[in-house]
């Protein structure tokens, strides 16, 4: 497996903090007395973590691990967030499917962090580069409801006539 | 006043988190397309300025009380920095944001809103100074003049009575129909409730609007005070009405700017203050002067504060002030210990425009009076060799003492004009020769009071001052006065 393909794996920033922790887990762990250590420490990573190390430092030693533990972990700090805020804890198979549609708009290097936030009722609130967009349930009745047309509805009803 | 984050969250679409907090300035990662000098309201609807960008990040400088956590989010608005001005604040304390310190008087919310930080206007707009400038301090008025729209630094130790001299310029000229705009910058929260007391006292506040940021506050509030002053003078001034605007003081605004600027790791400069220093403070006194405006003309009187360290007028901060104002008054501490009040030193004392908008008679005065006390400050030095005086150096000592006594203005706050001249005249004329000295004051201070007080005395010591247009013609007009020979001849 090659860096990349690594990286696709890692969709949200939950995950991405997950590897983290255990890179610098193994980076520590390549200094202890005991030469089992990081094999041990290996064990308690992450499958697909554990995989690409095994496979790319396994005739180099621990300098090579140490370099590739550095790449990575170099690489997963420079990755870009997509917030989004949603109003229903989302499945694996949302998650999923959300991922896929902002790797396509954004690139591969993003990842997602998902909020719970049900006072939104419905929709999202995006931030992305800075950006900000809100596209929720909540906003557009409080645009309804601040609006002339709902106000004169309101107030010019019959029974507010009486 | 706690704007409404979501409002621009939604408006302007544009979102930044904290990330490294170096109070009072705050590193924002997000924000896209903010600009310099932008305001951005946090999460917790405290507002902040934009000061520098960068690749990565955006400083801003907070005004917020509370310290910000890392992780707060930050909104753009799409606008600079803007505080509101108008007639509703004439009698407000207000904090640098326009917003009153009392909770019970607050500023209304329907005020026109104007950005702090503009560029000064240009020449086009200027008119020469023309239009004298009483401070009711006789003193200035004689021998130091200022005029409207004039600059004139204030310098001096601690405690030598700058702000007591201020508070008096700024009551004469209240009186006479300008606004007062007193911008206390980094002071104790003590002496602003003096200063508020004493203008109240003083039945000026209704006429005066005071900006103040006290030591307490944050840096970002002191660094804004005197913008925001020289906003709400610009106001009124559109408004075609003279403004008599104080900024007391410039050198705790330089220390403020300074620190702000190590702490945003720019390069220091002389005595570590930043490099744009004196920009910063040129660009904030190029907006006041004289300015033609749509019913004529109407004038910023700043008077700058800017505290010297035993007596050292040369100084970075003092010189670059010095250099960008149309003169000075150097308060001088040893005067101040003997006892002189005001304890301004006439010598090392400064007027480059004041002159020009005197009458005849004030600018020789003035002349007069500054040739004659240098030559008796030699005649001192000769004096305290021992040796014996002829009557001529007797005389003329006699004569500085007594005005000396007559520019002492430690019982009353100011002099009208017409009284300032009419009592050079008695003492010049030696109508007061066989007066005992510490009788003097006290008649000073009962001419003073009877010509505020009683209609017919002011009548006929105004008569007897205008037209005048040379020593001579004074001191002959109060030689042939019978209310001069009646009521004030020994």
């Amino acid at each position: 497996m090659i860096k990349d393909d690594l990286i696709k794996k890692i969709k949200t920033k939950e995950e991405a903090n997950l590897f983290l922790a255990s890179i610098e887990a193994l980076e520590s762990s390549l200094y202890l007395s005991d030469p089992a250590a990081f094999e041990e420490t290996l064990k308690e990573s992450p499958r697909t973590l554990a995989d690409f190390i095994r496979n790319n430092s396994s005739e180099r030693g621990v300098a090579a691990a140490k370099e590739i533990l550095g790449d990575l972990k170099e690489e997963l700090e420079k990755m870009k967030v997509f917030k989004i805020d949603l109003a229903f804890e989302p499945s694996e198979r949302t998650i999923e499917k959300i991922s896929a549609w902002i790797r396509k708009e954004t690139g591969d290097r993003t990842l997602l962090d998902i909020g719970l936030d049900r006072g939104i009722l419905g929709g999202a609130k995006m931030i992305f580069n800075g950006r900000y967009t809100e596209k929720t349930l909540l906003q557009m009745l409080l645009s309804v409801l601040r609006s002339e047309d709902f106000r004169s509805i309101i107030f010019n009803s019959p029974r507010n006539e009486g | 006043m706690k704007v409404d984050f979501e409002q621009y969250l939604n408006q302007v679409g544009e979102i930044g988190f904290v990330e490294k907090v170096v109070s009072p300035l705050v590193y924002v990662g997000g924000l896209p397309g903010a600009k310099p000098k932008e305001m951005v309201v946090f999460e917790s609807g405290d507002l902040g300025q934009v000061m520098t960008l960068t690749d990565s990040m955006v400083e801003l400088l907070s005004f917020s009380k509370s310290a910000m956590i890392t992780g707060n989010k930050v909104a753009r608005t799409n606008s600079v920095l803007k505080v509101p001005v108008g007639e509703g604040l004439l009698g407000k304390v207000i904090d640098a944001l326009g917003r009153s310190i009392d909770s019970v008087s607050a500023v209304s919310s329907s005020l026109e809103m104007r950005p702090v930080d503009i560029s000064p206007s240009g020449i086009q707009s200027r008119a020469k100074i023309k239009r004298p400038c009483d401070t009711g301090v006789s003193m200035v008025d004689l021998m130091i003049p200022l005029g409207m729209g004039q600059r004139e630094l204030v310098i001096g130790d601690q405690k030598t009575g700058k702000s007591r001299f201020l508070l008096r310029c700024l009551l004469t000229q209240v009186k006479q129909g300008s606004v007062g705009v007193y911008a206390v910058i980094g002071k104790s929260k003590l002496t602003i409730k003096q200063i508020e007391e004493w203008l109240a006292h003083a039945g000026v506040m209704k006429n005066t609007v005071l900006v103040v940021s006290s030591a307490q506050d944050p840096a970002g509030m002191t660094y804004l005070a005197p913008y925001t002053a020289m906003t709400i003078a610009e106001y009124f001034r559109d408004k075609g009405r003279d403004v008599f605007l104080v900024m007391d003081d410039l050198s705790v605004h330089a220390k403020i700017c300074r620190e702000i600027a190590l702490l945003g790791r720019r390069f220091p400069g002389r005595n570590s203050y930043p490099g744009d220093i004196f920009y910063t403070h040129a660009r904030l006194l190029e907006r006041a002067g004289n300015f033609t405006v749509a019913n004529g003309e109407s004038s910023i009187t700043c008077l700058p504060v800017v505290e010297a360290v035993q007596g050292d007028m040369a100084g970075y901060i003092q010189t670059n002030i010095m250099s960008m104002t149309d003169g000075h008054l150097y308060f001088d501490h040893s005067l101040f210990a003997s006892g002189r009040r005001p304890a301004i030193e006439p010598f090392l004392s400064v007027t480059r425009v004041g002159r020009q908008a005197q009458t005849p008679l004030r600018r020789e005065i003035s002349h007069t009076l500054v040739t004659f006390l240098r030559n008796t400050e030699k005649l001192h030095s000769f004096a305290r060799l021992g040796a014996e005086l002829s009557d001529q150096v007797k005389q003329a000592l006699d004569k500085e003492n007594r005005l000396m006594k007559f520019f002492d203005q430690t019982a009353y706050e100011s002099v009208s004009g017409s009284v300032q001249i009419f009592l050079f005249g008695l003492i010049w004329g030696g109508f007061w020769n066989g007066k005992p000295f510490n009788e003097i004051p006290t008649s000073v201070q009962k001419i003073v009071f009877v010509y505020e007080t009683q209609e017919r005395v002011r009548k006929q010591i105004d008569a007897l001052v205008s037209g005048c247009d040379s020593i001579q013609a004074l001191l002959n007009r109060l030689k042939n006065s019978d209310f001069v020979s009646k009521n004030f001849s020994n």
